[in-house]
Formats: C-alpha cells, sequence, structure tokens
C-alpha cells in the first residue's frame, strides 16, 4: 500500500518512529489549511511561515504523545496550532493587526473566482474587507471565525480544540459576525 | 413565540445540531423563522457573512517553509546527544531480583526439607527417604529453576519486542 494511502493516525504512528516520509506526507497534507489558518490568525505572511514551521516541528517532537484514541489528528493538529499562535504572538508581542499592506500585496487570500467576472470582482472586495475587518477582532473571536470558516473545522472540533463549549462557541461566532459587520458598515469606513 | 438565540442561527446556518439536542429544534426553528422577519433578516445576513468567509482562496506556503523544516529536523538529529537507553537497568534489577527471591524461596524450602515431620505429615516420607536427601535437593532445584525460567520468558520476550521496535 502507498504510504500517501495511510490515515493520519497510521501516519501519525510512522512520525512518532522518526520516519521523515511520513511526517512529509503530513505536511503536504495540511500545510495549506493550517498555513492559511495561522496566516488568518497572525495577519502577516513571515509570521505565518515561521508559525506554520514552529506547528509542523512541535509535531515531529511530540508524535509520540498523540494518542488516536482520545480524537482525530486534524483536532490534534489544529491545537497544536492555536497554541503556537497563542504562545507565538504573545512572545513577539505582535499586535494582530492585519495591516492593509497585506491584503494590497495578496497575502490574505482573495475569494474563488466566480464565473460572472463582476461578481467574481464583488466577492473579492468583500472579501478584502472581511480580512481587513478580521484583523480587528479580539483573539478569541477571530480564532473562532478562522477556525470555522478557514480551517472548516465543525463547532464539536473547535470545542475540542478550544476546551469551550459549543453553545459558547456559537454565541461567540455570531458575535464575532455582528462585530465583523458593525466594522463593514459605510459609518465605521 | 421568542425570537431566536444567536446559538440557535448560528446553528440553522451551518446545521450543526449538538448531539442529543431535540429532533425537531430544526423544525420548530424554521417555522418561527418564516413567520419573523427579524429573525430572518439576521438570518439571512449571517448566511451572507459565512459564504464571504467560506468562499476565500486558500494561499500555499512557500516551499522554504518545509526546506526549513528538514534542516531543523535534521540538524537536531545530528547535534543531540546520542541518547542512553537505561531501561537495561530496570530489567537487570527486574531480573536480579526474581532470581533472589527464587533463591530466597529455595532457602526457605531447603530448611523445611530438613524437617521430616513435615514430609511425614504430608505422607511423603517413605519416598523422601528412597530419594535421599541429596536426590531431594536436585529434584527441588530442577523444579524451581525451570518455573523460574517459565516466569521469566515472558518477561525477556517482551523486552525484547519493546526494544526492536524502539
Amino acid at each position: 500500500m502507498d504510504i500517501e494511502q495511510f490515515s493520519d493516525e497510521a501516519l501519525m504512528k510512522r512520525v512518532s518512529n522518526r520516519d521523515r516520509q511520513a511526517f512529509q506526507v503530513l505536511y503536504c497534507r495540511y500545510e495549506v489549511r493550517i498555513y492559511n489558518f495561522v496566516l488568518r490568525c497572525a495577519g502577516s505572511a513571515p509570521l505565518a511561515e515561521d508559525l506554520l514551521q514552529e506547528t509542523f516541528w512541535r509535531v515531529w517532537q511530540a508524535a509520540g504523545t498523540f494518542q488516536p484514541q482520545k480524537g482525530e489528528f486534524r483536532t490534534w493538529l489544529y491545537r497544536v496550532a492555536l497554541n503556537v499562535v497563542r504562545t507565538e504572538l504573545v512572545r513577539k508581542r505582535h499586535l494582530l493587526e492585519v495591516s492593509d499592506q497585506a491584503i494590497v500585496e495578496g497575502v490574505i487570500p482573495v475569494p474563488v473566482s466566480a464565473d460572472d467576472p463582476a461578481e467574481s470582482l464583488q466577492r473579492k472586495e468583500e472579501a478584502d474587507l472581511v480580512s481587513r475587518a478580521l484583523g480587528g477582532l479580539s483573539p478569541v473571536m477571530r480564532e473562532i471565525v478562522v477556525l470555522r470558516c478557514v480551517g472548516g473545522m465543525k463547532f464539536s472540533e473547535i470545542a475540542s480544540v478550544t476546551g469551550a463549549p459549543e453553545g459558547t462557541l456559537k454565541a461567540r461566532f455570531h458575535r464575532a459576525v455582528a462585530e465583523l459587520r458593525r466594522r463593514l458598515s459605510p459609518e465605521e469606513q | 413565540m421568542r425570537h431566536l438565540l444567536d446559538r440557535e442561527l448560528v446553528t440553522l446556518v451551518f446545521r450543526e445540531f449538538p448531539p442529543g439536542s431535540d429532533p425537531e429544534d430544526e423544525a420548530i426553528w424554521r417555522l418561527h423563522l418564516n413567520a419573523c422577519p427579524d429573525c430572518t433578516v439576521k438570518f439571512e445576513e449571517l448566511q451572507h457573512a459565512v459564504s464571504v468567509l467560506q468562499g476565500s482562496r486558500f494561499e500555499p506556503p512557500p516551499p522554504l517553509v518545509w526546506a526549513r523544516l528538514q534542516a531543523r529536523i535534521r540538524t537536531t538529529s545530528v547535534s543531540s546527544p546520542v541518547a542512553i537507553d537505561l531501561s537495561w537497568i530496570r530489567v537487570a534489577f527486574g531480573h536480579i531480583g526474581g532470581i533472589f527471591l527464587a533463591l530466597a524461596l529455595i532457602a526457605v524450602a531447603g530448611s523445611a526439607l530438613e524437617s521430616a515431620s513435615v514430609w511425614k505429615s504430608m505422607g511423603l516420607w517413605p519416598v523422601c527417604r528412597e530419594l535421599g536427601g541429596r536426590g531431594i535437593a536436585a529434584l527441588f532445584f530442577f523444579g524451581t529453576g525451570s518455573l523460574l525460567a517459565l516466569a521469566l520468558a515472558p518477561v525477556l520476550w517482551w523486552e525484547s519486542r519493546r526494544s526492536g521496535r524502539g
């Protein structure tokens, strides 16, 4: 069986035995998701690259502590990434402000192009504005929005990652979106 | 009827009902949504915001991140001191302890061998007299050794398997 078809958990078992090939497969599987997650949280590409590297470095180091019976690898990985984001940002005393320059340079992902160019442009503008507003949210609010909308995680999984109850997360998500809408309203701009 | 709560609106947008929730909740909430313009507006705004947030294109990270990570792993594995496996000490002490325990049992049993009353009470005195003191001791040592080997075999097998895996 080709190693690329292995489950995350099977690969992690190999990684815990210092199998670099298995580690590379896992990295390739999750690099884009984790990079975009940390990019949205950190707001700067160079910092996000450091955070991505640090996340997978910790995965390599702590592979032996991963217990598949306690939950999926994906949830465990996001928990590691979230811890990295929190500790690194506090350590570096980053201001957590997503700069407009970063968006202009295309650092922040823009929406998928739709068939209609006008609609595509509109969605791109919307996404640019949302990205900018996202940088103004509190870290806790931003984490939830990014985990749900960028990480594609369910609220039950986010509850497992953050340790907060599912109902609380949903209420915070709603507040975060309301805050985003407020920041995007014409009066605010 | 009361308006929908924030978390209920989010649940409806993502259709993520927590485990153990009432299956009729969705139908009740949707009925309210159809009848309440305020909640409908909130729901549609939330839905639109979520679709914008989810419609992002994912940027791949630059390849140099993987290169740096590889270099870090390589450097650490080269420069880190050789891990000294001291688990054999624990195993050795375990085995030595087992042997001492067995010897102690032999000593206790050996002293009991001297006592003819023990064998008489067990009805084995005629057999003992036939074998003689040395015969009994040899039989006892052979029996105890076999038992010890049987007891240690699984431990040694498990240990060799564990060290082979590591």
